[in-house]
């Protein structure tokens, strides 16, 4: 038998979205030093991506996750924190 | 007429599959134990009234009801009785004067659906009508690059013990640069099984296009990001490698010149590019926004618009990317275990597989060029009125595939027709009715089994690929066996020049040569007046081409195709 998981799938609006950031408080990981905000987000139960560093651009795949957070990085430090 | 009327007829076969594909039809077969329970069908006489619809249901011991216009119209009315009395209940009804016939609602399946055992979960693969595609074409002979995390795949070394997942073909790792694409994702592996997962093998899932060969082509590292640099890299690597299709679940909120000039260097090879919108839910990100990608949203399975799918003019079309069932691989593994398990992911990468899969099975069915693709799927698409989120529309793989056959044939027919009366006085015309002659016409111009509507090709197992050959004209087989698909258009008229050279001198050879002269015609007219396929000096010499064909085709009709000959 297959084993079957399936995440819990959510059609939450973009607004429901930041409301579970700040519940969260995602917007503190924003200016914290990038490995801190890792560390912090992964204690948190997310996983972390980030997407783009020091003006360099990566490539994502392109799932949605709410268990995810991707970050943006400037000068190792956090700029952007977002969900998906 | 009476050779014409063949020829006619069998495009009719063609045309009225239409007919059995998406709905419940007498040609539908019933499943072994297909009646619902308890549930009866009553056609009442077009005249009776409410008191005698309210005295029947008495009789019933339910409500009968009418569910829709048509049932009111023509009054199928419709109820649930007590099992153990249903025989006797129907016994009564049938007696009655007011009633036609009463009977047991009997579930109606359609021809083909996959066993596997999580395949009633796959709510995007029926959405995208793949119980009706799997009748008509699976992808055979068609390559779909999966650029992306990876691919776990049958029969790899590392994902041993593992039986329901797709199978490959070359591919490469741009993030470690070597040959063992393997996934350490997950991500790549989801996508690729929404195209070609191991089907209807009684375990796990179905893919839409089981037939393609995958290329899994790595991008994209464990953590599911890249560099515009691998991107690029493995866009060219897949066009330069045989792909037909390129599946790109994956992106970025910035353009990128390189990965914008890799997407127009494999368009310009003919190869079809799919890309996600993207998941911010503001506009559409890239590669898909560039002009030569099919950007895909993403829907539920209401229909709605996902609120994360990116949106803007350059969506080319929707599918479904919420709650998308595939097999995965076991998360945060190195992909040396492979543990096989099954995960609902969201997003557009899930929703652009389906669009890829679709285009695979367009492909296999002659359109190659990546525009006409394009305009296949979108023209076919289930239209939706907000354009900046579903592009043109809802997928329907099915309906582009029958489309792609029924528009072909009819092609065909008029370009046959035209042609015989171009030649009108060039060949004897009572030849072309002889049966070698019809056999040449057919095995040139249409394919000699076409079993498209049939509901046969799915359970063919391995010998579908025999009858996904008989059923092309011989021109285009290439195409199933997976060939020089844009090189032997070249070809064309080799078939029967070969044919009139050799069998001249036979009185029955020399008649199928010149039947084989004229189908090869009408498929070259067909090719030459759609532009649908990829060649290899481009659309417009593909014409020209195309119709220098017609000419030399021409001369070898009139060559056999006389009494003097």
């Amino acid at each position: 038998m297959s084993e079957i998981k399936k995440e819990e799938v959510k059609t939450e609006t973009i607004e429901e979205t930041k409301e579970e950031k700040k519940a969260f408080s995602i917007d503190t990981l924003v200016g914290m030093i990038k490995d801190a905000a890792i560390e912090a987000a992964k204690k948190a139960g997310f996983k972390t991506r980030i997407v783009e560093e020091d003006g360099k651009e990566n490539m994502v795949s392109m799932d949605y996750k709410t268990d995810r957070i991707n970050f943006t990085v400037k000068n190792d430090k956090i700029e952007k924190a977002k969900v998906g | 007429m009476k050779a014409y009327t063949l020829i006619g007829l069998a495009a009719l076969v063609v045309a009225c599959g239409n007919s059995a594909v998406n709905k419940p039809s007498p040609t539908s077969v019933l499943t072994k134990d297909g009646v619902v329970a308890g549930a009866i069908v009553v056609d009442m006489k077009d005249n009776v009234s409410q008191s005698d619809i309210d005295d029947l249901s008495k009789i019933a011991g339910t409500e009968l009801h009418a569910d829709n216009d048509t049932a009111r119209k023509y009054k199928y009315e419709e109820g649930v009785v007590n099992v153990a009395d249903e025989d006797a209940i129907l016994e009564k009804l049938n007696a009655d004067p007011r009633v036609e016939h009463a009977e047991k609602v009997v579930e109606y399946k359609a021809l083909f659906t996959p066993n596997d055992e999580l395949y009633k979960d796959q709510w995007g693969l029926k959405r995208a009508g793949a119980e009706s595609s799997y009748n008509m074409s699976c992808g055979q002979g068609v390559v779909v690059a999966v650029v992306d995390t990876g691919i776990a795949c049958l029969h790899d070394d590392n994902t041993k013990g593992i039986d329901d997942l797709p199978t490959c073909q070359g591919g490469y790792n741009f993030i470690s640069n070597n040959s063992n694409a393997a996934d350490d994702n997950g991500h790549g592996s989801h996508c690729a099984g929404t195209i070609a997962q191991l089907t209807n093998n009684n375990h796990g899932g179905a893919g839409l296009a089981p037939c393609v060969k995958l290329m899994p082509v790595k991008v994209l590292s464990g953590s599911g990001s890249g560099s515009m640099e691998s991107v690029a890299e493995g866009i060219r690597f897949a066009a330069d490698n045989g792909a037909n299709v390129i599946s790109l679940s994956l992106g970025s909120s910035h353009p990128s010149d390189i990965v914008k000039d890799a997407v127009d260097y494999a368009h310009d090879k003919g190869v079809v590019i799919v890309a996600a919108a993207g998941n911010s839910g503001g506009s559409v990100g890239y590669p898909a926004a560039y002009p030569n990608a099919i950007a895909v949203s993403a829907m539920d399975a209401n229909d709605r618009i996902a609120n994360f799918s990116s949106r803007g003019p350059q969506v080319a079309i929707s599918a479904p990317g919420v709650n998308i069932l595939q097999q995965t691989i076991c998360e945060g593994s190195d992909g040396t275990d492979g543990c096989g398990e099954f995960k609902a992911f969201n997003g557009t990468s899930m929703a652009t597989p389906h669009v890829s899969a679709a285009a695979a099975l367009v492909v296999a069915q002659g359109i190659t060029d990546p525009d006409a693709v394009r305009a296949k799927l979108q023209s076919t698409a289930d239209p939706k009125k907000e354009p900046n989120l579903y592009g043109a529309g809802i997928l329907r793989a099915d309906s582009a595939v029958k489309s792609t056959i029924l528009s072909h044939t009819a092609l065909k027919l008029v370009a046959l027709f035209g042609f015989i009366f171009l030649m009108r006085k060039k060949i004897d015309k009572s030849l072309l009715k002889s049966k070698p002659a019809m056999l040449g016409i057919v095995l040139g111009g249409f394919g000699l089994v076409p079993l498209f509507f049939t509901g046969l090709m799915p359970h063919l197992g391995n010998f579908r690929v025999v009858a996904e050959v008989l059923a092309r004209p011989i021109g285009e087989w290439n195409i199933p066996l997976g060939f020089a698909y844009k090189y032997l258009p070249l070809a064309n008229f080799i078939p029967a020049g070969l044919a009139t050279v050799l069998l001249l001198k036979n009185k029955f050879g020399r008649l199928f040569a010149g039947g084989l002269a004229v189908g090869s015609a009408a498929l070259c007219m067909q090719l030459a007046f759609s532009g649908e396929m990829t060649f290899i000096l481009g659309s417009m010499l593909m014409k020209v081409w195309m119709l220098v064909n017609v000419i030399v085709l021409g001369y070898f009709a009139k060559a056999t195709l006389t009494k003097e000959a």
